[in-house]
């Protein structure tokens, strides 16, 4: 450990700058200590410390000339690692169809972070599991973590509203960072963490800490752990909150709740993004860019003109469950670094350490939460579509297509996935894969929307772009040896189709498939020509319903549930369906009415599709996502959640 | 009035309708005493594909429980001439209203060779009358097939294969 | 592309200031791309060609309904438009000048007017959506030129406009801005405010004052008893709701629950 004087910080700067470093660090701001481009120690916020509380914050003077004398500010380090606003890609559309895209790239010079507090760097280290880890990892994220340089600055002081003792994130900088730093009275005392530390402390000349120095630095650390503004119990917080998501508490914490999203932006750890196009007046030219959402925006949980969070009370239930909760199933650790940021800059001062507090006081049982899968090997996903040509469009009814794809090179692909198609300027829609055939796939697509009417109408030889596969497939596997009942709604066959041709494909492995399948009107059904071949073969059978006909039809009208009481419905079947969700929430009555258990029911769950690819949490079902969790469930982890509002 | 093609199938003798009785829903809350008072009102009759059992507005006289087929029912739609709103099959009732009195909401259509049990509703109703535990059993038990046909009409009217507005 | 395939533009006005027209001829380099791209048939402040009276693939009227010739005239745009967008907070929620809607406007003339008999107007000032469906509504006193541009260019393209429905906080914490509220006890209404002009006044370390109208899902009541709690007078709160889009239903209701 190494010690400089007060007066020589300036040498840090110099050291920083002499390795190619830009310096981002604290200083006064818009009457806050913000975080910004720094030219020396001057800049530091040398005198002020900040006083918080719920809703509120103001610098106030030091009686002494700390440059760290603060705890955290309105800014995060993830601002910089993962910015409010960027292009993704550019597009562009030429008149013979054909379409391109050159992906953007991170082009800011190396940077060093100065004054990174213990909070933040374990709020890093969250963010690297939802952005690095399995299936995909954002190779922008990655680039600007690899290259960020760290110096990390311990808490001798603790804030009125921190609680890093009781997340276990703070207050020591003990790991994560090229630089430890710390600020005694008389001394800056540092530590190197890596290589390229080892290269800047060597520039500083500085000269060994005393052994008063390092007990100094201990003693200030375990006031700070004392001094703690808030404690937050956080055994079995998930549990809990899955267990409660009842509670008289998120109705009355909705009626201050203001959705405005400001817990979200605050928070170092939060990850929802959006992504819209924008184009020049022909559409011909266009970007993606990437913006900072939060699960408290209308945007975030709609699908198909459906809002599964309409009300306030859905949406601060689902970020706080996110937070603490659910987070942990998804990534291992909690999603709060106990920084105390959403409590300060919440415009009505909503504290969650207080609403966890009223909900642990008087709670019924707690709920099983899932355990975190160990994630995938991640192999990168830029989130730049490429070109796919439409080799062939089948018309299905009338406002359903089929379009015949192929892209180079080609993709391996399982029944059940998806695919993201898009069109520069338009937009992207996520599409399920129908079918495949040899190097060329088949992906149906129901025009409900600006992009998907667009989709619905490309020719053969047009270009699109496309992204994927996404998702897991149903489980074939699984289903080896037993019959097989295959339960579809509407649009829902689409994506059970390639399942059907499968199981088709090997009879000995699945003697007995049957298909109930349910629509609107006859002329809605889909793929009927080739239905016609599957009901000859043997070991097959099928059965057709719709909502209303005229005399011409000979099958079925009613719902799908009337065909299902009618057919033998054996406990040791594998069910697999996919169709609107109040027809998959009754089928699954009459299934376990029947006595079908429920690690026999795989569902296909649908939620809002954005990135695909494990980042932007739009598509976020409790503790699952739906990209890559799902989109294919098995009932039983998914019964708790399955059918009730809000999630 | 049922077509004149609907055959009857005549020397079925009662033991034999009391035992197709044990087999319908409707029925499984009655003794075989209770069961052989209503097998002496009923009938089998079997019926070719595209017979009609009953239309739409006529007077309503005979119920029908559907032992075996398929039929449906349809309503009449202003310029729309005639939608079908719901199949039947085995074990279904097919024309409650009898039993109530008044016309048919429906037209009743065989849309395969079907096997139905039939009785006069003014019959069965002056059987419950009289036999008040029979009445009380067979109630309960349409009830349920009332309110499970509701339930299953409102999954219809919900139109979730709709398109939602753009 | 041949003029006869351009989309039919017409702009028009209601009772209003005029900026919020004013804002298209400010896409000043853009200007030029959108003459190109949409027949601009009618544009009174900008060109003085005439109406041909055609039908139009998109209006943009700004102004409130506020003089009984505006409902006549509305009506009658209306029925020629494919898409009718309303622009501007007197469009959306009847303007500044609704404040008369709380008071009796006859007694208000004679006060001020030597001759209120030459004046001809309605009791209420009224959005456009209170006469007619709209299409769409544009945000902002004026609205931003780049959401009118992204408006425009979303109905050629043929994609949902990127337009969101969301608060003011969410732009300003994009931009790195330091909440006003927080920081400095002014009070801001950005939580309860759509945005689109991109956080603009908090940017200059003031608060917002609700001028793109209020957001969906806009919890007035717990942002007004916020202030209550932190020292403002009722009177204040009601002024603050009571403001360019006064009128507009969650801004109304919260400035009502203040009169005495």
């Amino acid at each position: 450990m190494l010690a400089l004087a007060h007066a020589e910080l300036g040498r840090l700067f110099d050291a920083l700058h002499a390795e190619g470093y830009r310096v981002i660090g604290p200083t006064v701001r818009s009457a806050a200590i913000v975080y910004e481009e720094l030219d020396g120690p001057a800049d530091l916020p040398v005198g002020w410390t900040d006083e918080q509380a719920p809703g509120r914050y103001r610098l106030v003077r030091r009686d002494d000339d700390a440059a760290f004398g603060y705890v955290v500010g309105p800014h995060t380090w993830k601002a910089h690692l993962f910015p409010p606003r960027e292009r993704l890609f550019q597009a562009r559309r030429r008149p013979d169809g054909r379409v391109g895209f050159d992906p953007v790239l991170p082009d800011e010079p190396p940077t060093a972070f100065l004054g990174v507090r213990a909070c933040e760097v374990a709020a890093m280290e969250v963010q690297d599991r939802v952005f690095l880890e399995g299936p995909h990892a954002e190779p922008r994220y990655a680039a600007r973590r690899r290259q960020a340089f760290l110096v990390g600055v311990s808490c001798l002081e603790a804030g009125q509203l921190c609680f890093c003792a009781s997340t276990s994130t703070g207050p020591r900088v003990d790991h994560g960072v090229d630089l430890a730093m710390a600020e005694l009275p008389g001394a800056y005392l540092f530590e190197a963490g890596t290589e390229r530390g080892r290269a800047v402390l060597d520039r500083l000349s500085a000269r060994p800490a005393t052994a008063e120095e390092r007990r100094h630095l201990d003693e200030g650390i375990e006031r700070a752990r004392g001094q703690m503004g808030r404690t937050l119990a956080t055994n079995g917080l998930p549990e809990l909150l899955f267990g409660n998501l009842d509670h008289p508490r998120w109705a009355a914490v909705a009626e201050r709740c203001l959705a405005c999203g400001n817990c979200t932006s605050v928070c170092p750890t939060c990850f929802c993004s959006s992504a819209h196009e924008e184009s020049d007046l022909t559409g011909d030219d266009a970007a993606r860019v990437r913006t900072w959402d939060s699960c408290f925006s209308l945007e975030h949980a709609e699908i198909h003109g459906v809002n599964v969070r309409p009300t306030v009370e859905d949406r601060y239930r689902q970020w706080l469950t996110h937070k603490v909760g659910s987070w942990v199933s998804q990534f291992g650790v909690s999603g709060c670094v106990g920084c105390g940021r959403c409590i300060a800059w919440c415009p009505v001062g909503i504290d969650l350490t207080e609403e966890l507090a009223a909900i642990r006081a008087d709670a019924a049982a707690p709920a099983p939460m899932p355990v975190r899968q160990a994630p995938a090997a991640a192999t990168d996903d830029a989130l730049v579509p490429r070109a796919a040509v439409v080799i062939g469009v089948t018309r299905e009814s009338a406002d359903v297509v089929t379009l015949h794809l192929a892209c180079d090179p080609p993709l391996a692909l399982r029944p059940g996935q998806f695919t993201m198609l898009s069109l520069p300027g338009l937009g992207e829609a996520a599409i399920s894969v129908s079918g495949t055939w040899g190097d060329a796939f088949e992906q149906t697509i129901r025009d409900v929307g600006a992009v998907s009417g667009a989709l619905s109408a490309l020719r053969p030889g047009q270009q699109l772009g496309i992204r994927g596969p996404y998702g897991n497939g149903w489980p074939l596997d699984a289903a080896r040896g037993r019959p097989v009942v295959v339960i579809a709604g509407g649009i829902g066959l689409a994506p059970l189709r390639g399942a059907i041709r499968f199981l088709l494909e090997h009879p000995l492995d699945y003697p007995d498939v049957r298909l109930v399948y349910g629509t609107r009107t006859p002329d809605d059904i889909l793929f009927g020509h080739e239905m016609l071949g599957w009901a000859s073969r043997p070991g097959f059978r099928m059965a057709i319903t719709v909502d209303r006909a005229d005399l011409s039809w000979r099958g079925d009208v009613g719902v799908v549930t009337r065909l299902l009481r009618r057919e033998p419905l054996s406990p040791e079947a594998t069910y697999l369906m996919c169709g609107p969700e109040v027809m998959m929430r009754f089928a699954v009555e009459a299934l376990t009415a029947a006595g079908v258990p429920s690690d026999h029911l795989y569902l296909a769950m649908e939620r809002h599709m954005k990135c695909a690819a494990g980042f932007c949490g739009r598509c976020q079902y409790g503790p699952f996502f739906v990209c890559k969790d799902g989109p294919i469930f098995r009932h039983d982890q998914v019964a708790r959640l399955f059918g009730r509002e809000g999630f | 009035m049922s077509d004149a093609s609907v055959l009857r199938v005549a020397g079925l003798d009662a033991a034999t309708i009391t035992g197709l009785l044990a087999r319908l829903p409707a029925f499984s809350g009655l003794d075989d005493a209770e069961r052989a008072a209503v097998a002496a009102i009923a009938r089998v009759e079997q019926v070719p594909a595209g017979t009609t059992l009953f239309r739409e507005s006529e007077p309503a006289d005979d119920l029908r429980f559907l032992l075996d087929g398929h039929l449906t029912l349809g309503m009449r739609f202003g310029g729309r001439g005639e939608v079908i709103v719901l199949s039947l099959g085995p074990g279904d009732i097919v024309g409650w209203t009898a039993l109530l009195g008044g016309t048919w909401t429906a037209t009743a259509r065989a849309v395969a060779p079907s096997t139905l049990l039939r009785l006069s509703g003014a019959e069965l109703a002056a059987l419950c009358e009289r036999d008040h535990d029979i009445g009380y059993a067979l109630t309960r038990r349409l009830f349920a097939a009332v309110a499970l046909r509701l339930h299953d009409t409102r999954l219809q009217l919900l139109d979730m294969f709709a398109r939602e507005a753009r | 592309m041949a003029a006869a395939t351009r989309p039919r533009l017409g702009v028009f006005k209601l009772a209003s200031c005029d900026g919020c027209q004013l804002t298209l001829l400010d896409c000043e380099d853009e200007l030029l791309a959108v003459a190109g791209a949409v027949d601009i048939v009618r544009f009174s402040e900008a060109s003085s060609r005439p109406d041909d009276g055609q039908p139009f693939d998109l209006t943009l009227v700004e102004g409130s309904v506020s003089a009984p010739e505006h409902v006549e005239q509305i009506h009658r745009l209306r029925a020629r438009s494919k898409r009718l967008v309303t622009i501007g907070a007197c469009a959306n929620a009847g303007g500044i000048q609704a404040l008369r809607n709380w008071v009796d406007a006859e007694e208000v003339m004679r006060v001020v007017y030597a001759r209120p008999d030459y004046i001809r107007s309605l009791a209420t000032s009224t959005p456009i959506s209170a006469h007619v469906p709209v299409d769409f509504e544009l945000r902002g006193c004026p609205i931003a030129r780049e959401q009118l541009l992204e408006l425009i260019t979303a109905m050629l393209t043929g994609r949902r406009p990127a337009l969101r429905d969301e608060s003011v906080c969410m732009e300003c914490k994009r931009r790195g801005n330091v909440c006003v509220t927080v920081a400095t006890g002014e009070p801001c209404l950005g939580p309860v405010t759509h945005t689109g002009c991109g956080a603009l006044c908090p940017s200059y370390d003031r608060g917002c004052y609700g001028c793109f109208g209020p957001r969906e899902r806009a919890s007035t009541g717990s942002l007004a008893a916020w202030f209550l709690a932190q020292g403002m007078v009722p009177a204040e709160a009601l002024r603050r709701f009571r403001g360019i889009n006064g009128w507009s239903e969650a801004f109304r209701k919260e400035s009502e629950r203040h009169e005495r």
